[in-house]
């Protein structure tokens, strides 16, 4: 399969736009990727969790279900339970600093 | 000022042409962001209004009555006070029925270890297995909390007794009720994990799919672009979407705080740089689209009442610091380390110094950023806050630093907010309350930045050096998305302060916010960064990183922001407030 027929099929290939790149090596491309990613996910991702110095974060994570990978704070359930701990906490404080 | 009046045909900027036509409402995606985004949150407010919880309100005045009671009786929080607390976090509109359906068929797939497909089904006999090994935990976390509450009461009772005039034991009855806390909130998150039930998602997610696929493309259609071009490919987009949402339901990708957004351009950069993006698919490739629509809805959750949560502490450290952080690494960015494009550097110093992702797509939306821009700005943020997650709470436990201060530091500094309730509930649940609450005022600084920066960008950057802009032209330039963000931003502001608290987090946060605009929100997000990754030049982006300008802006802007954050936190907290951090 030559680049032009390629193209018809695959036209958006910003990386490799400019020269022949043969479907075979982009495909190997491909499939290089998606084991680095399997490596990464399965094997070393695993292996560097088990570090002394991050394996008290994993654990803590892990029992208490925390989804430490979002990015806002309505996505995190331990952010509800923040607010609405601090809102009664200036709301209704104990006694003495009411003084 | 030519060339950024043009229309963008690349699209790869988001740009208007200088002028308005009555059409633009219909024929423009900021519109469209805008109907989209606001035909969602109308449609949350209807169910969730008219689905309140039974006896709410007389549920809430019961609690306040014993809150009152409680906080005049001792000087510390006592156990019927956060029990009180607890009854109140029970009401939630998203609880109801049709609240729960809306979970059940807009779910993201679920956690999983080990086996990728059980974030889309598990069967009966998976669930059941995995049910019985968590109901043993639930089980000894359950006796734990009992006992820890037994403990509590007792120790409670003791310092009752003696007045509370006996300041060792109250501070064993404050030490046993903490204790008590921590054990209740394992015993609740092991419950959790026990209520496991066997699930298919692949039927909700192709009903999604098809839904968001006709709501997208009815807008494209008006556009004046091919609906059937558009659905056909939007099958092809949602489907990594899907698989970018897997990848960070992962355990391990939990643990180092990678999240879907990651995932999705990394997915989509794999696919446009070996085999290419089918041509097909590229009528989907709508990143603006799904961003703005996006940022509308994230506008409803961005609730200007929070800022108040933590009192005046809350707003230095949050309110101060962070505009002149990132006012500081941008002029940095331009003076210093001359960074060639302003996009990038207000980019990277939003992303830095407000609160990572969401400020960041805020920003680079607000500012036109190019999609190379944006990508390397979340790169960046991934890459530091992983790192930051571990780190400072390790750091804060070796130097021996105080709870509040440290939930305060770190709420200010660590970028995403998942990674801000790890690192704050592994130093404890004061550390958790002031780390999250900082970030909460934080994250409502993103409607302020990026409309602030839309308007610097329309009156002083897009434009020929020494040429003053007229209030005309910053209209026709100025992204009418931002008009939507805010808009929704007020107007659910100020439905929550007329509300109250209590009604409002019932009703509002845990209904229309986290029942409706959340979980739209968040696919709209990852349709976006799919889109970014479907459409980027990976050689492209390594000339935006050439020379490791924006690492070095980044590490410098963040050495910055640790500084001032700590020194404004502890001046606040302990020097100015003390009798706040005397409250939490």
């Amino acid at each position: 399969m030559t680049t032009k027929s390629c193209r018809s099929i695959m036209v958006y290939m910003p990386c490799f736009s400019d020269r022949a790149v043969d479907l075979s090596k982009r495909i190997a491309s491909f499939t290089a990727c998606i084991i680095a990613i399997i490596l990464f996910m399965f094997y070393i991702g695993p292996l560097l969790e088990k570090h002394p110095s991050i394996q008290p974060m994993v654990k803590f994570i892990d029992e208490r279900d925390i989804n430490s990978n979002m990015y806002f704070y309505t996505e995190v359930e331990e952010f509800s339970e923040a607010n609405i701990n601090m809102q009664n906490s200036m709301a209704f404080p104990p006694r003495y600093i009411q003084k | 000022m030519e060339a950024n009046t043009q229309p963008n045909t690349n699209n790869e900027v988001v740009t208007d042409k200088a002028t308005t036509k009555l059409s633009d409402l219909w024929k423009k995606e900021d519109y469209w962001a805008i109907w989209l985004g606001f035909i969602l949150l109308i449609i949350g407010i209807a169910i969730y209004f008219n689905n309140a919880p039974a006896d709410m309100e007389q549920k809430i005045s019961k609690a306040n009555q014993i809150l009152s009671a409680e906080s005049s009786k001792a000087p510390f929080k006592t156990v019927a006070w956060y029990q009180a607390v607890d009854s109140k976090k029970k009401l939630k509109a998203t609880s109801s029925p049709i609240g729960k359906t809306i979970k059940t068929f807009t779910s993201k797939p679920k956690g999983w270890s080990g086996n990728p497909l059980n974030a889309l089904i598990m069967g009966d006999s998976a669930a059941a297995a995995k049910k019985e090994s968590a109901q043993v935990k639930y089980e000894t976390a359950k006796q734990n909390a009992a006992s820890a509450l037994a403990n509590a009461k007792t120790a409670e009772v003791a310092a009752e007794a003696a007045g509370f005039a006996d300041e060792a034991l109250n501070t064993a009855a404050v030490v046993a009720i903490d204790d008590w806390r921590t054990a209740h909130t394992k015993a609740s998150k092991a419950k959790k994990k026990a209520g496991v039930k066997p699930y298919n998602q692949i039927p909700y997610l192709i009903g999604l799919c098809a839904i968001l696929a006709v709501f997208f493309g009815f807008g494209m259609k008006i556009m004046g672009h091919s609906f059937k071009s558009f659905v056909l490919g939007f099958g092809f987009v949602f489907l990594i979407a899907v698989i970018a949402y897997v990848a960070s339901s992962n355990a391990t990708m939990k643990h180092y705080g990678i999240g879907y957004a990651a995932w999705a351009i990394l997915f989509g950069l794999i696919i446009s740089n070996t085999i290419g993006t089918p041509k097909w698919v590229m009528p989907a490739v709508q990143t603006e689209y799904y961003i703005k629509t996006g940022l509308v809805l994230l506008g409803a959750e961005i609730l200007f009442g929070k800022i108040l949560s933590i009192g005046v502490p809350g707003i230095f450290v949050a309110w101060v610091v962070t505009p002149i952080v990132l006012i500081s690494t941008y002029i940095f960015g331009q003076k210093i380390v001359k960074i060639p494009s302003k996009t990038l550097n207000m980019t990277v110093s939003a992303d830095m110094s407000v609160c990572g992702v969401s400020a960041a797509i805020a920003t680079a939306a607000a500012c036109r950023a190019k999609k190379e821009e944006l990508t390397l700005a979340v790169g960046l943020s991934l890459v530091f806050t992983s790192i930051m997650m571990i780190v400072m709470p390790a750091f804060i436990k070796a130097v021996g630093m105080p709870e509040v201060l440290g939930g305060a530091w770190m709420g200010g500094t660590i970028d995403a907010t998942g990674a801000v309730a790890a690192a704050g509930a592994f130093l404890g649940d004061r550390a958790l309350y002031v780390a999250a609450t900082v970030k909460m005022i934080q994250n409502v600084l993103i409607g302020v930045i990026a409309f602030g920066v839309a308007i610097y960008w329309c009156a002083r950057v897009d434009c020929v050096p020494g040429q003053k802009v007229q209030p005309v032209e910053i209209w026709h330039r100025f992204p009418k998305f931002v008009i939507g963000f805010i808009t929704a931003s007020i107007v659910f502001s100020l439905i929550y302060q007329s509300l109250g608290t209590d009604v409002s987090y019932a009703i509002i946060d845990h209904g229309a916010i986290r029942g409706m605009s959340k979980i739209f929100r968040g696919w709209f997000f990852c349709l976006a960064f799919v889109s970014i990754g479907l459409a980027t030049n990976f050689r492209e982006l390594k000339s935006y990183f050439k020379g490791g300008k924006p690492l070095i802006l980044y590490v410098c802007g963040q050495s910055l922001n640790l500084m001032l954050t700590l020194l404004m936190a502890y001046i606040m907290f302990y020097k100015v407030f003390p009798e706040i951090t005397a409250r939490i």
